[in-house]
């Protein structure tokens, strides 16, 4: 893609702008950090990471473990400590044991608890065998896991082992009868927040940015009054509301994508570094007591 | 002319039961003729692609983004392929095979197997 696109679509991304969502008027708007901080108090306050590609060494970046290490960092370094860190998939760029040792020795510098799920770069030859041996979270069944934290529910999804014959992500039938079972206690009033490494709006159906069964999970989500879900896989900041649900993608630790449909494939933005850490990062999420919802992302720049 | 087409038909299908009865018999004897698979700018190709049975596939990844080759049936599953991977697989049963790339699976290819080379 050429480099002018790429840093237009950055303009309205907003990477390194704080965004909150504006549930009367159904908008993500963008405001000051000074502005932010007048606001109420927060609820929650948690991390997501996202694509970190260990493994990969072509000229997009060379040296993934440097920028992951520096968000880790980063991370440990923040003012509020987050309650966890959430990796949404892509921790390795191919499956391999040598790589999967490496991105669980990078978390392990981690200072919170950690929770990860797979995206389709981490279950090549083995549906997921590998990285459910090292990153299994006890309770997950059918590629989910759900946990509470500060009266705030999060459900973790896998939908990279299957693909509809459209290329799409798929989270099936099965998980998705567990995910209906574990929403089903909760009041309309509880705020929940789904987890997923392919994007379960379309983001770009053409190069499988999509999954193919999310509607039902809308369904499932459409009765609560804060409803979010963050995923990944796209290497960039997209954000879309629908109906109360709220959805945005994360970028990655290691090398922008292009924007959806720019160029004629979904491969790596090679960039100058300077301009690659700024599009590379990852965020920060609060849920204030108010519901209200505040998304800021942090650049590697 | 007409006679002569009919018995060549007869031939055909005479040769099409035999391939059936050996289908599923893996023929060390047969011709191992070689087909390849090109991966390149996100693309199988040929995207379809005719063997017949005890047939190789080479599949090569000339791209600059890595790759698998998966079949829906679940028959058969390439571990990943870097730029300049490649990776064979032996067809020994007739069928048609769609398969993905799991990385990128709107990337498809069909390869279908018929009778043995004679």
């Amino acid at each position: 893609m050429k480099r002018g696109h790429f840093l237009r679509h950055m303009a309205w991304t907003g990477l390194g702008v704080l965004w909150t969502f504006d549930a009367g008027a159904g908008l993500f708007r963008p405001r000051s950090v000074g502005e932010a901080a007048a606001a109420s108090l927060p609820g929650l306050n948690f991390v997501q990471i996202s694509d970190s590609h260990i493994g990969f060494h072509k000229p997009a970046n060379e040296q993934v473990d440097v920028t992951f290490q520096a968000a880790i960092n980063a991370i440990n370094a923040l003012k509020v400590p987050p309650a966890f860190v959430v990796h949404t998939g892509d921790l390795t760029h191919l499956s391999k044991p040598a790589e999967f040792d490496q991105v669980k020795q990078l978390l392990s510098g981690l200072k919170v608890p950690l929770y990860t799920l797979p995206g389709e770069h981490d279950v090549i030859g083995d549906r997921g065998k590998l990285f459910n041996d090292l990153f299994a979270g006890k309770d997950r069944r059918e590629g989910m896991q759900s946990w509470d934290h500060s009266g705030v529910h999060c459900v973790s999804l896998t939908n990279v082992l299957d693909f509809a014959a459209t290329g799409q992500g798929q989270i099936g039938q099965p998980q998705l009868d567990l995910l209906a079972k574990d929403l089903a206690p909760l009041s309309n009033e509880t705020p929940v927040v789904i987890f997923s490494h392919i994007p379960l709006f379309d983001a770009y159906p053409k190069w499988g940015w999509a999954t193919s069964d999310a509607k039902q999970v809308n369904t499932l989500l459409s009765r609560f009054a804060s409803a979010t879900v963050l995923s990944g896989h796209i290497h960039q900041v997209l954000q879309r509301t629908e109906g109360r649900i709220q959805f945005a993608t994360a970028t990655s630790t290691a090398f922008p994508l292009p924007a959806p449909g720019v160029g004629e494939q979904p491969s790596p933005v090679v960039l100058p570094e300077k301009e690659r850490r700024a599009a590379t990062g990852f965020r920060s999420i609060s849920l204030m007591s108010d519901r209200q919802l505040k998304l800021e992302e942090h650049p590697l720049g | 002319m007409v006679s002569s087409l009919k018995y060549l038909s007869n031939v055909f299908l005479s040769l099409g039961f035999l391939s059936l009865a050996t289908a599923t018999i893996p023929n060390g004897q047969a011709a191992q003729t070689l087909t390849s698979v090109n991966i390149d700018h996100f693309k199988f190709m040929p995207g379809v692609l005719q063997v017949h049975t005890g047939q190789t596939v080479n599949f090569f990844n000339k791209d600059g983004d890595p790759h698998t080759i998966a079949s829906q049936d679940g028959s058969f599953e390439s571990p990943a392929l870097d730029t300049g991977d490649s990776w064979k697989h032996t067809f020994t049963k007739l069928g048609t095979y769609t398969y993905i790339c799991t990385l990128h699976p709107f990337m498809q290819g069909n390869i279908t197997v018929t009778g043995e080379k004679q």
